[in-house]
């Protein structure tokens, strides 16, 4: 058995932004590495530091399926940060 | 059938989808662009969408309604891009058996896709624009499940 190489300390995410969030970074996808057993909140506060007005609450998704704030991010996760929806 | 389209929805296409010949009712609910906005003065719409999961979220309405509702057929467009004031935004054909359950999964369909399905409004006005969210929306999404609101 090889035993060189542990379990992976960062993992690959890519990060899709939409609307308000879209505007806010000036683009619509991030490539990030980041810690193992991080979860999606933890990854959107990463990217939008709370301002004066605090943070607009969004809703996650991970690999196009609605997860909550507390999901750890999977390797190679396509993670959505949804700002609050307006169809219809 | 549901879709998303950059182009003009074409209602005829949307109620077809539903129409059969056990279908005694058929409902053809029509959301559309409004000029104002708590008095401010709207000049256009324009809408984006998160391209798969939308689709997917607006099968999953389709296929609850069905389940719900015996017999019960759903048909969703949404439009996306800039919608012009007094046109249609999403049409969403509904037929039943009988016209109670036609108008609850009429219902049912609109109030869902506005609390689930990843779609975003921006409204321009002479002076700025705004995104502009629904009140329904995250309604029934909560810890990873996804539940009818």
């Amino acid at each position: 058995m090889h035993r060189d190489e542990g379990p992976p300390s960062e993992v690959a995410v890519t990060i899709l932004l939409f609307a308000g969030l879209r505007e806010r970074l000036g683009t619509d996808t991030v490539e990030r590495m980041v810690p193992a057993g991080t979860t999606v909140s933890e990854l959107y506060a990463d990217l939008f530091p709370v301002g004066p007005q605090g943070r607009l609450p969004v809703l996650f998704a991970m690999d196009q399926a609605y997860v909550s704030g507390s999901t750890v991010v999977r390797a190679g996760a396509e993670i959505a940060l949804l700002p609050p929806l307006g169809g219809g | 059938m549901v879709f998303l389209s950059a182009d003009p929805l074409d209602e005829p296409t949307v109620r077809r989808a539903v129409t059969h010949p056990g279908a005694g009712a058929v409902l053809v609910f029509h959301g559309i662009t409004r000029d104002t906005f708590q008095g401010r003065t709207v000049t256009r719409l324009s809408y984006e969408a998160y391209p798969g999961m939308a689709e997917a979220q607006m099968q999953s309405i389709v296929d609850e309604a069905a389940d719900r509702w015996p017999g019960v057929r759903v048909s969703i467009g949404h439009r996306l891009g800039v919608v012009p004031v007094s046109e249609p935004s999403v049409v969403i054909a509904v037929s039943a058996p009988h016209r109670a359950d036609c108008y609850a999964a009429s219902r049912f369909a609109i109030d869902t896709l506005k609390a689930r399905v990843p779609i975003w409004k921006k409204e321009h006005y002479a002076d700025g624009s705004a995104w502009k969210a629904n009140a329904e929306s995250g309604r029934g999404v909560d810890a990873g499940q996804v539940e009818a609101p």
